[in-house]
């Protein structure tokens, strides 16, 4: 590498750790608001959010709504798409192409549309629109991770299984589920993730009741400014890093000691 | 062994775009025990019709029985036929005892038969002591025994092989032939072999049906199908080959443009036929003296010289007519390129293929 990449990687690197390296700190800071460098690091900010309703409803919220999104993803991203690899229909093209649809349509766009739908329907400040809304976000993520899974996938293991007596669903269970395990217990993480740090749609549709974490922190900053804020970021953040840190680590075990079910 | 079945296949068609048969009425009986193989190039429908006996392609028309019981409505969960797939189709997540263990589990064996059953086949496959390994962990040569003891472990009616030696090298593939016929003479059980390799099925097989463009071309025993191919096409892909084309004259007489007269087995073709003739290159005999031309006589000039180590192979023509001429290194007389040499034959040795 040359030198002139390596500067223009380490710039990249700063601008997109950066903010992380802010937050962080600011979040164990002594200062009353919020203020960088902090002036001196204690864990007023982590005791403030754990004892404050006002912030610990909404992490349940956003779990509850998180692990909704999941279930509701997988039931209807993971038959998308076998459907999507192993059969060729009419309409193929244009169904990938409206699953895929969330991920580039801007979610501020999605969000207005949610709000005037659910409105009529009354779904509005519910828990069940969110998670109707953040699933069709995760969708598309669930069936990009399962559809590549699935085209690597070797179909003459489902024959063998066939072959040696096992009907299709058993087929499924025994044979190519333990298989794309991983590839399941992926989309399904990056489902919750999509849904649990996701913050527009959560601002337009999401009530008073139902608030989520991000909802929770865009009010405040807007609000009152709570430095608890910047222990929420934080929180978001090791979240996100140890869902993403568990699914490394499940793989690096896997890889120590194949197949021993 | 009591399970061995007859398999019949009256008729079968199979076509995946109309007007164009993958497979065209295939008509063959393959008799309780008997290995078998399938030997074609690449898209001859060998493997077609291999995918329609373990029932995951059905036949747009014709019918497939096991033991007299037509089997073409019963699913391939249902059907009771070991198979041996091309890449092995080993369970990645799954050790060797267990791959060979899921068709008694899908059956329903207890687990204490169940377990000895599996250790008998394992070792059968000389592999007792791998059980407990992943297939990642096996060579392919080893992944390979472990997919045929899955095939065999719940004695089947019937064990289809598709191109199972394919991807191993040619010591182990040879040493994996012989350890198949030991394992096919100590069970019994009817084999279904598929194969583009006509060596491998010269070796193993009681019968070879030789398949071309979705048809088969010729059943028989491997000296049948090498000795007396019914088409050009048999003779060509069947073992190396002079295929000389000529017309029939009296007394089994053949006449080949540039050539001459050629003796042949084939006395009882009527004069005036356009057919071939073929001669196997290690049935000619060469001297390096220039022989006196007769029916059974002939000289060539040499082309060029192969050596193979055991035997060697000389390309002489004769008024532009290729010959192939495969000699025992033992019997090479000392020739080089370019030197005229006699060559000579056993006209019954020598068989005509009618058009």
């Amino acid at each position: 590498m040359s030198r002139s990449t390596v500067i223009i990687a380490v710039i990249v690197a700063i601008l997109l750790a950066g903010p992380m390296f802010i937050v962080v700190p600011m979040s164990f800071s002594t200062a009353p608001s919020l203020e960088f460098p902090p002036p001196g690091y204690w864990l007023g900010y982590y005791r403030r959010f754990f004892s404050d309703p006002n912030w610990t409803g909404p992490v349940l919220n956003s779990f509850l709504i998180g692990l909704g999104t999941m279930v509701l993803a997988m039931l209807l991203g993971a038959p998308a798409s076998f459907a999507l690899v192993r059969y060729r229909f009419r309409l193929r093209a244009l169904f990938r192409l409206i699953v895929m649809m969330p991920l580039i349509v801007p979610h501020i766009v999605m969000a207005l549309g949610y709000y005037s739908y659910f409105g009529s329907l009354g779904l509005v400040q519910s828990m069940t629109g969110v998670i109707l809304a953040h699933a069709c976000l995760s969708i598309p993520v669930v069936v990009l991770t399962l559809t590549s899974a699935l085209v690597n996938f070797d179909r003459r293991l489902e024959n063998a299984a066939a072959n040696l007596g096992a009907r299709p669903l058993t087929t499924f269970r025994l044979v190519t589920f333990p298989i794309l395990r991983p590839a399941f217990f992926v989309a399904a993480l990056f489902a919750f993730i999509h849904s649990f740090d996701e913050a527009v749609i959560a601002i337009f549709i999401s009530g008073r009741d139902s608030a989520t974490l991000p909802r929770q922190m865009f009010n405040s900053f807007q609000m009152e400014a709570d430095p608890a804020i910047s222990a929420a970021s934080s929180l978001l953040l090791a979240a996100v890093l140890a869902a993403l840190g568990a699914q490394f680590a499940a793989r690096l075990v896997r890889k120590q000691r194949p197949a021993h079910s | 062994m009591e399970t061995a079945r007859s398999l019949s296949l009256k008729s079968v068609t199979k076509s995946y775009l109309p007007g164009q048969n993958a497979v065209e009425a295939i008509d063959l009986d393959v008799a309780p025990g008997e290995f078998i193989s399938f030997l074609g190039p690449s898209g001859s429908g060998k493997t077609t019709t291999l995918m329609m006996i373990a029932g995951f392609a059905r036949p747009t028309r014709g019918e497939i029985s096991i033991a007299g019981r037509q089997i073409d409505a019963v699913e391939p969960y249902d059907r009771n036929i070991g198979m041996v797939f091309q890449n092995y189709a080993l369970f990645p997540h799954m050790n060797a005892a267990q791959n060979v263990g899921f068709p008694l589990r899908m059956r329903g064996v207890a687990k204490v038969p169940a377990q000895a059953k599996v250790k008998a086949a394992l070792a059968m496959v000389g592999l007792a002591e791998y059980a407990g390994r992943a297939p990642a962990e096996l060579s392919g040569g080893q992944q390979q025994r472990v997919a045929l003891a899955r095939a065999l472990v719940f004695q089947p009616d019937l064990v289809l092989l598709d191109e199972p030696l394919g991807a191993l090298d040619k010591t182990l593939r040879e040493q994996m032939q012989m350890e198949l016929k030991r394992i096919h003479r100590e069970l019994g059980v009817t084999m279904v072999y598929v194969t583009h390799d006509q060596t491998e099925a010269m070796a193993m097989s009681d019968r070879i049906a030789v398949f071309n463009r979705g048809r088969i071309e010729q059943i028989g025993t491997p000296s049948e199908v090498y000795f007396t191919p019914k088409t050009r096409f048999v003779a060509s892909f069947v073992g190396d080959s002079n295929l000389l084309s000529g017309k029939t004259r009296e007394g089994g007489l053949v006449d080949v443009a540039g050539v001459g007269p050629i003796a042949t087995s084939a006395g009882h073709v009527p004069p005036g036929k356009d057919v071939s003739i073929l001669v196997r290159p290690e049935t000619i005999r060469i001297s390096s003296e220039r022989a006196e031309l007769s029916p059974w006589r002939n000289s060539i000039t040499v082309e060029e010289i192969v050596n193979y180590g055991d035997s060697v192979l000389v390309l002489g023509r004769k008024a532009g007519q290729e010959l192939r001429v495969r000699v025992p290194s033992m019997e090479m007389p000392d020739l080089r390129r370019g030197d005229e040499c006699g060559i000579e034959w056993a006209p019954t040795r020598i068989h005509v293929i009618e058009h």
